[in-house]
């Protein structure tokens, strides 16, 4: 065996071993034949773009879409369906800041006096995380109208906008970032997703409901008389400081995927769902960790609390739908 | 129908090839433009195959190496038969366009003869 075919086999380990069964040697033989002959001396190494090849079809193989084996496509879908979701979770996050925008330049309401901003940095401020939720609300209607490539711009548009505050916050405030560091991870990792399970292969769905679900979402909370015009100091004044830790949109959702989670498991869903559930679940237990950084010192020790218990439910629900999921996945062939 | 796939299929058309087969011929029908890397040909290769487009013709050893040959099926051929169709109402749509537009700004030659 030549050097360069140790080589070009070293780089088709990236396949998963079935698929290598399969197709490694005619691979290889291609391969052999399009680089000509090359003596072990000229020290040769498959090109990077070789490489990168073999890479995207790793990649694709399993994240599979159309016609992959049904063990990949599963994995593919529940690749896919965490993309969604943390796009999801980001516009309807995007929507509920618009909305927060609008009380707060009385278009629609009042507001509590500590969503009132008269600081001319903190109104350009305002204005600049106003964009930021435009963006994570395009990227969400895009994706879910099968606008694929836009649906990508937008997401890494929103994550190096994250990335800046993450740096300011670190460097410029000297301030332990811990919020945008774990508000990072929860926009990195779908929009990595996005990136690995959205490829040529991929199905694409379009739905114009799907794409205006988070405004209704938002809609139905607003009006439900939560957040926005009742601040944390409400729910401290009336002792159920607790409750604030339920009812905002990062509690409402842990309920929601705590729900869904436990109906995965107790209806055996298909794997794709529990996989992705279980990425979802450990996201926001991580966002959920009491770990953050209390600048006005207004987290109550019931607040605390709360937060802890959610995160400890949420990444016990991960490990079990990770574990029932990885079960359930169909065997490779 | 992405451009390697149809390249790929239009490959495959006189005879069945093996892998870097069709990677030449890929190469000579796009006139060196599309240079297939080998990661990418199978990526196609799994798709068209999925969709009963390709099928495996029969597999040779040479030197020791395997060698699969793929060959075009009936569907692959319609698969074809409809895309070039499709380009084919493109490339007319763009003909006729392009014929339209050299006529409007060819310079008429003027009633009065021009300045003198």
């Amino acid at each position: 065996m030549t050097l360069l075919e140790q080589r070009y086999r070293f780089v088709l380990r990236m396949l998963p071993a079935s698929y290598r069964a399969e197709r490694a040697e005619e691979m290889v033989d291609a391969y052999l034949d399009s680089a000509g002959e090359v003596p072990d001396e000229d020290n040769p190494r498959p090109s990077w773009r070789e490489v990168a090849s073999v890479a995207a079809l790793a990649v694709r193989t399993r994240a599979g879409g159309l016609g992959a084996a049904p063990r990949y496509r599963a994995m593919g879908d529940a690749v896919r369906l965490v993309a969604l979701l943390g796009l999801g979770f980001h516009a309807v996050l995007g929507w509920y800041g618009l909305v927060g925008t609008l009380f707060s330049l009385g278009v629609v309401g009042s507001l509590p006096s500590e969503f009132v901003i008269t600081d001319p940095a903190g109104q350009a401020w305002q204005l600049v995380s106003a964009a930021t939720d435009l963006v994570g609300i395009a990227a969400f209607a895009t994706l879910a109208l099968g606008r694929v490539r836009a649906a990508r711009i937008l997401t890494y548009v929103g994550l190096l906008f994250l990335g800046v505050t993450l740096a300011q916050e670190l460097f410029v405030w000297e301030r332990p970032a811990v919020d945008e560091l774990s508000y990072l991870l929860v926009t990195a990792v779908p929009a990595v997703a996005l990136l690995l399970g959205q490829h040529r292969d991929a199905p694409v769905r379009r739905s114009s409901l799907l794409a205006v679900l988070p405004l209704g979402l938002v809609v139905l909370y607003v009006a439900a008389g939560f957040g926005i015009t009742r601040d944390l100091a409400f729910y401290t004044g009336a002792g159920l400081d607790w409750m604030a830790g339920w009812i905002d949109p990062h509690g409402l959702s842990a309920v929601a995927t705590v729900v869904a989670g436990v109906v995965c498991l107790a209806r055996k869903a298909p794997p794709a769902w529990s996989l992705a559930l279980a990425v979802v679940a450990a996201l926001l237990g991580v966002l959920r960790a009491p770990v953050r950084y209390d600048v006005e010192g207004v987290f109550t020790q019931p607040l605390v609390a709360t937060w802890a218990g959610q995160a400890a439910g949420l990444l016990l629900l991960a490990a079990a739908l990770a574990v029932v999921s990885v079960r359930a996945l169909p065997r490779a062939t | 129908m992405t451009e390697p796939m149809f390249l790929a299929l239009t490959a495959l058309l006189d005879e069945p090839r093996h892998g870097y087969g069709i990677v030449q011929e890929v190469e000579r029908l796009s006139e060196g433009k599309v240079q297939l890397k080998i990661g990418t040909l199978y990526g196609v290769l799994d798709r068209l195959a999925a969709e009963d487009l390709v099928e495996l013709d029969h597999e040779e050893v040479q030197s020791g190496r395997l060698r699969r040959y793929y060959r075009l099926t009936d569907a692959g051929e319609g698969a074809l038969q409809t895309e070039v169709a499709r380009l084919s109402g493109t490339l007319q749509a763009a003909t006729a366009r392009l014929d339209a537009r050299r006529r409007a700004f060819t310079p008429r030659p003027s009633a009065a003869g021009g300045l003198a």
